[in-house]
């Protein structure tokens, strides 16, 4: 039997999809789950940290993007004037009062099955306090679209379950796909920190960062890490340092700082721990690469991923095989989940 | 704004206004056809193209050898309606240096803290100086001849994590970066990015995001994070107004 996207969500109430690139099918994959709850008779809620269901993409404006399509009874948070557009007969319930460049974001209720666009609140928070207002309202599970490469809505202060779509559009083969899905897995499924005097640490350190070398902390200048030189790295940091010193981050982890901590390379390892995965911004290199140089990155809590869906066709022409993606994908030592086509699987 | 044709019934709905609600519009173009009759006939299939009746041409001239400038008067008789556009508060009124002082004088009471940037490997410093600099552009000076801005221009080629620690360390209420969009997502990536790192830092909810460039518009603006987004055609005081009015009445993202 073919594992559905409903099935990998499951009982999970926040689902939040994120898309490795643009064209990698986001949207389509809300769709079929959205089809697929909807066949469960499950009362549903969506919105969409970016913009959704319009009808032409933003930057290429002959490119046609597909719609969202959502049964009566739908709880949707996007602009008045997009439900209005819409044309559908729908209820106003809340006005959030949240501003967007589109407009301001209200909730209203579908009364009939209505072709959609999405345009919710742009921030984490916004975001997580509509989810809930949403499913106070009555929904089962609330769908919460990315936007781009956007990946805030899956901190775990926003979302339970995170879905991610990858595609042909981010490689010329199979491989080079998985290769660099396998890159973005990696920061997905970052250890969970399991120490707890440093859990309490990072807790008490409200938002500070902090290094803990041996019994001693030390709490680091605001924007540390963001403003890291090799001259400004405090003593327990630099070579010939002895020690498995702990780096808490209260807030990012840039790149830059793994790359002055290996330029200044140390003979024992640095444990950097962000508070969760959506705080870590590294791309050049994966998160195993920096493991292999002594750079560990753990965090205090996980996103929980559930599916993985591929798209198999790269505008305007390119087009891989599905199975095989689907397979070199699931052949990802992370990819500990299902890896669905939803259009090869509907 | 623009007169209602018939304002007595509440209707909202208008198009192009020379006289008496007529649709007039100007369309100028050049052709690659010479000097010549096929030249008009064929400005007037285009403007039927685009949905003009009654159109003639008005003007027509030889550029060069094979080109030929034409100016064409048609009649677009469709109607807009305003209500279906709006989008809500978002339409800024727009006000000049002298207003844009004394209302935040008035409803902030404070400088606003600024900081701009031109982001990643844009070398493009044109927008966001012609935005900030004294200088300005365009005979409308930049956000640095305000009292109620502080102003901190970054230049351009600005990495993400140094705006975001230059809005910590001065207490930003606005971040303003410029961009040139081009279809690669390089350009897009950046500017998520940023918004992604405020995000990290928790200061999302109290900081307003205004991204800028040549092809920015309102739907990429949303799509990006970002609370705004300004294309060709922004003065200075444009981008001073929204900044200030937001700040001043907005319950939200710069809550405060």
């Amino acid at each position: 039997m073919t594992a559905s996207l409903a099935h990998s969500v499951g009982d999970v109430r926040r689902v939040a999809f994120v898309g490795l690139a643009k064209n990698t099918g986001k949207t389509v994959a809300v769709g079929a789950l959205i089809e697929e709850l909807t066949a469960l008779r499950r009362p549903l809620a969506i919105t969409s940290i970016g913009r959704d269901g319009e009808e032409f993409d933003v930057l290429h404006p002959r490119m046609r993007k597909p719609p969202v399509r959502c049964p009566a009874g739908t709880l949707v948070a996007t602009t008045a004037s997009m439900l209005k557009r819409s044309g559908a007969a729908h209820r106003v319930l809340v006005d959030t009062g949240v501003q967007t460049p589109l407009g301001r974001v209200v909730v209203g209720r579908l009364l009939e099955p209505a072709q959609i666009e999405v345009a919710g609140p742009s921030s984490a928070s916004q975001i997580a306090a509509v989810v809930e207002e949403m499913l106070e309202l009555g929904a089962d599970h609330a769908i919460v679209d990315g936007s781009i490469d956007r990946r805030a809505a899956a901190a775990p202060d926003v979302a339970d379950a995170v879905v991610i779509s990858t595609g042909a559009v981010l490689g010329a083969d199979e491989s080079e796909v998985a290769t660099v899905t396998d890159r973005a897995l990696g920061v997905a499924h970052l250890p969970r920190l399991r120490d707890q005097r440093l859990r309490r640490l990072a807790a008490e350190a409200g938002g500070r960062d902090l290094l803990v070398a041996g019994e001693a902390t030390t709490p680091l200048p605001p924007g540390f890490a963001l403003t890291v030189e090799p001259g400004t790295l405090p003593p327990a940091l630099r070579p010939g340092a002895t020690g498995s010193p702990v780096l808490l981050l209260g807030g990012v982890l840039p790149e830059r700082l793994l790359e002055v901590l290996l330029r200044h390379r140390r003979r024992t390892g640095v444990t950097l721990v962000a508070k969760d995965p959506t705080k870590v911004f590294v791309s050049n290199r994966s998160v195993d690469w920096y493991r292999e140089q002594g750079l560990r990155i753990e965090v205090l809590r996980r996103a929980w991923l559930r599916a993985i869906t591929v798209n198999p066709t790269a505008p305007p022409s390119s087009r891989l095989d599905s199975r095989r993606l689907r397979a070199s994908i699931a052949g990802l030592v992370r990819a500990r989940v299902p890896v669905l086509d939803v259009r090869a699987s509907a | 704004m623009p007169p209602s044709s018939t304002p007595e019934t509440g209707d909202r709905t208008v198009r192009p206004y020379a006289d008496r609600d007529d649709g007039m519009v100007q369309v100028s173009f050049t052709l690659p056809v010479p000097y010549s009759r096929s030249a008009r006939l064929a400005a007037l299939e285009i403007a039927r193209g685009m949905g003009l009746s009654r159109a003639e041409v008005v003007h027509s001239q030889e550029v060069t050898d094979g080109y030929t400038y034409l100016i064409v008067y048609g009649s677009f008789e469709q109607r807009i309606d305003l209500d279906a556009i709006a989008r809500d508060e978002l339409d800024v009124e727009f006000m000049d240096h002298d207003e844009i002082e004394a209302f935040a004088a008035r409803e902030i009471g404070r400088p606003v803290v600024v900081v701009g940037a031109s982001t990643g490997s844009d070398t493009h410093s044109v927008g966001i100086d012609a935005m900030l600099n004294l200088k300005g552009y365009d005979g409308h000076h930049g956000l640095e001849a305000y009292d109620a801005f502080a102003t901190h221009n970054l230049g351009s080629q600005v990495a993400n994590a140094r705006v975001l620690a230059k809005a910590m360390e001065v207490g930003a209420d606005a971040i303003v970066v410029s961009q040139t969009v081009t279809q690669q997502d390089l350009h897009i990536h950046n500017l998520t990015e940023l918004v992604e790192m405020v995000e990290a830092e928790g200061l999302r909810e109290r900081t307003l995001m205004v991204c800028g460039g040549p092809r920015i518009s309102d739907e990429l603006a949303k799509e990006l994070g970002y609370d705004a987004g300004f294309s060709k055609g922004t003065l200075p005081n444009h981008l001073a107004s929204f900044l200030v009015r937001r700040l001043a009445t907005a319950p939200s993202p710069a809550a405060r």
